[in-house]
């Protein structure tokens, strides 16, 4: 067939967000990103506990960190973070913490001492909006007006929500669109990640989970479309799945977060959040734009790895979930059960509450995070429920060869205590057992913002637990960054050794640490 | 931390076999296509050109296709409309198969464009897309 006479319409260019947008009703007079610019700006000069929220100007280095204590001799590896750390141009600021561009951390542990290095993740948002000198591109809670034509989820892409090298190819994840690559070496960003030809731009969650073996599992979901993806421990796409969840789109599908990984199943909370675009256009950030329903169940889905149409669905009372610790599987007389820990908060101000809040300087309560474990009973369809709640926790991590297995521990940055201008911070680490529900804890006192903490394995252990844990803290008192490194079996006694930056950095959200032996 | 909702329209990809039209390159006497920001020596221009509300991405009065050379520039001429207003949408071919591929969601995976003012934000309308046709002395813009 002629090819020039082979017609075809154009587009009906299938876009996000979709018609109806108006950008001509937001009030001018309302919570602009101006007046978030010159509030925070007043409120960060009497609050040292703030600073880490002004974000970052520039991409940093510095080849050798001082160091506090003995670092353990076989502790050798890249630790990467990755948080939302540009948050003004020109006279504008973000109404929301997750709107910032993803800058990722690295601290590389080797021979020599500890190095870092921080770049800002090079999007295609990023590089838009250095060139202009301003935000170009709607942000997540700021209702930016569009000053390019946002042709996909990656046009708003800020890859700033967790890092992880798998493979040898490191990875800045965000949740609606691609993962971005870095180069190993220098941070350099390669660009957006895409697995397989015609799933440019599609969802890669922030959360994928590396199972012992090397596997790395993750997933995507926009509304009710998921998708699931397997990259293999060599680095390649193994497998990819679509699933259409059995949910009711007014109530669910707005904030699908995290995941866990057992030897055979995938389980996915869902709580019954929905995002309303329209709203967030309009500048009208806030409850009712990232709406939480408060009379509906959290829902968690666990599907079998191998065929996820074949998924259950669970309800367990109103809550808000991010994150998840762990799960695994255990036979018991009914049926096969999963049992999965993950933090839970039945107050939902966080979301459009808090994180806004925080971005002008102001401290508002985030409610209690708390841990829970349920069980699920494949066979008769129950779940049981076993809350923890002596303190708030989040960003819970385990010993990394125990993901998908029966592991007995979770670490959680903690606070049991209010501090009057750091209340948005957690203040102490503690290692759960999750079957006992008692803790050890270390509080690093009252100068501290405490942040996730890893569990990196001793060469050659099998134990659990058997290593250090790792993680970043902000000193407000001496406006400065450390990394923390605690043997993970008494972290009681405190770190044994502690590791400065120059400088501070922004909070982060997440990360991991790829151990040096393991290199590909 | 978070993911977004996105909303997703319909691709509308006719698959005509009309044969008694064809892009010109130029001609005289004919309003013409300004179309910039093409990816240079990559597959091929697609164009279709509605002349009413009503008919916008359902029925094209006239349509092309014109392989992408060297230049990111190309002029095609737009003749034998009767319509005072028209709306022009295109996109570009980047494989070949004659449609504009999407993923899963349906999000394009290949460049498009539209004339007039099309939104930020959604697809192209009617009322974004449309410009003055007879009489047109300016070329008409699409910028990829």
């Amino acid at each position: 067939m002629n090819r020039r006479s082979f017609l075809s319409s154009a587009t009906s260019a299938a876009l996000i967000g979709a018609g109806g947008l108006s950008f001509l009703t937001r009030d001018a007079e309302a919570n602009t990103p101006s007046i978030f610019k010159s509030e925070f700006a007043a409120a960060a000069a009497n609050n040292p506990y703030l600073t880490p929220y002004r974000g970052a100007t520039s991409d940093l280095y510095c080849e050798a960190l001082t160091i506090e204590g003995k670092l353990p001799a076989a502790l050798r590896g890249r630790f990467y973070r990755n948080g939302p750390s540009k948050f003004e141009r020109g006279s504008e600021r973000y109404q929301h913490w997750f709107d910032g561009d993803g800058m990722v951390q690295q601290f590389s542990f080797s021979d020599k001492g500890v190095s870092h290095r921080g770049r800002f993740v090079n999007t295609n948002k990023f590089k838009a909006e250095a060139e202009a000198g301003e935000f170009v591109v709607p942000a997540f809670g700021t209702g930016i007006r569009p000053k390019q034509r946002i042709t996909g989820p990656d046009s708003m892409n800020t890859a700033n929500t967790n890092a992880i090298e798998h493979a040898g190819r490191v990875f800045a994840m965000w949740e609606g669109g691609s993962a971005f690559e870095m180069d190993r070496d220098t941070l350099e960003t390669k660009g957006a990640v895409t697995w397989k030809p015609g799933w440019e731009q599609m969802p890669f969650s922030a959360h994928p989970k590396l199972d012992p073996q090397g596997n790395l599992w993750n997933f995507g979901s926009a509304g009710n479309a998921f998708f699931v993806y397997h990259i293999d421990p060599t680095g390649k796409l193994a497998n990819t799945q679509i699933a259409k969840l059995p949910i009711d789109r007014k109530t669910y599908g707005g904030m699908n977060h995290d995941m866990a990984v057992t030897e055979r199943f995938i389980i996915v909370p869902m709580p019954p959040v929905t995002i309303h675009f329209d709203l967030i256009a309009q500048g009208k950030f806030g409850a009712e734009a990232a709406k939480v329903h408060k009379d509906a169940p959290l829902k968690i889905w666990v599907a079998p790895k191998d065929d996820v149409s074949k998924a259950q669905i669970f309800e367990l009372p109103h809550e808000m979930v991010f994150h998840v610790g762990n799960a695994y599987e255990r036979t018991s007389a009914s049926g096969t059960e999963i049992v999965m820990n993950y933090v839970g908060s039945r107050n939902d101000n966080f979301l459009a509450g808090a994180a806004v809040a925080i971005m002008r300087g102001a401290l508002e309560n985030a409610g209690e995070s708390q841990m829970r474990t349920v069980t699920m009973n494949l066979a008769t369809g129950k779940a049981s429920l076993t809350t923890f709640d002596d303190g708030s926790e989040e960003f819970p991590r385990l010993d990394p060869r125990f993901i998908g297995k029966a592991a007995k521990h979770v670490v959680t940055p903690t606070s049991w205590r209010k501090r009057p201008n750091a209340d948005f911070g957690f203040h102490a680490l503690q290692v759960r057992d999750v079957e006992s529900g008692k803790t050890t804890r270390f509080d690093y006192g009252d100068d501290f913002i405490v942040e996730e903490h890893l569990v990196i394995a001793r060469p050659g252990s099998t134990r659990e637990l058997d290593g250090w844990i790792i993680g970043t803290a902000f000193n407000a008192k001496q406006q400065k960054t450390c990394v923390s490194v605690f043997d993970a079996q008494n972290i009681a006694n405190g770190p044994v050794a502690r590791v400065w930056l120059p400088y501070w950095l922004p909070l982060g959200f997440h990360g991991n640490f790829t151990p040096i032996q393991n290199q590909t | 931390m978070k993911t977004f909702a996105f909303v997703l329209s319909a691709i509308a990809v006719l698959a005509l076999t009309a044969t008694d039209v064809k892009a010109q390159s130029a001609a005289s006497d004919c309003p013409v296509l300004q179309v910039t920001g093409l990816k240079p020596d990559s597959g091929m221009l697609m164009l279709a050109v509605y002349d009413s509300r009503e008919s916008f991405f359902k029925k094209p009065v006239w349509v092309g296709g014109q392989p992408v050379g060297a230049s990111s520039t190309m002029q095609v001429s737009v003749c034998n409309v009767s319509a005072d207003e028209i709306a022009v949408t295109a996109f570009q071919d980047m494989n070949g198969n004659q449609k504009l591929d999407t993923n899963p969601l349906g999000i394009p995976t290949e460049p498009y464009a539209a004339s007039g003012k099309p939104s930020m934000f959604g697809a192209p309308t009617w009322n974004d897309t449309k410009v003055a046709y007879k009489g047109a002395t300016a070329p008409i813009a699409i910028k990829f």
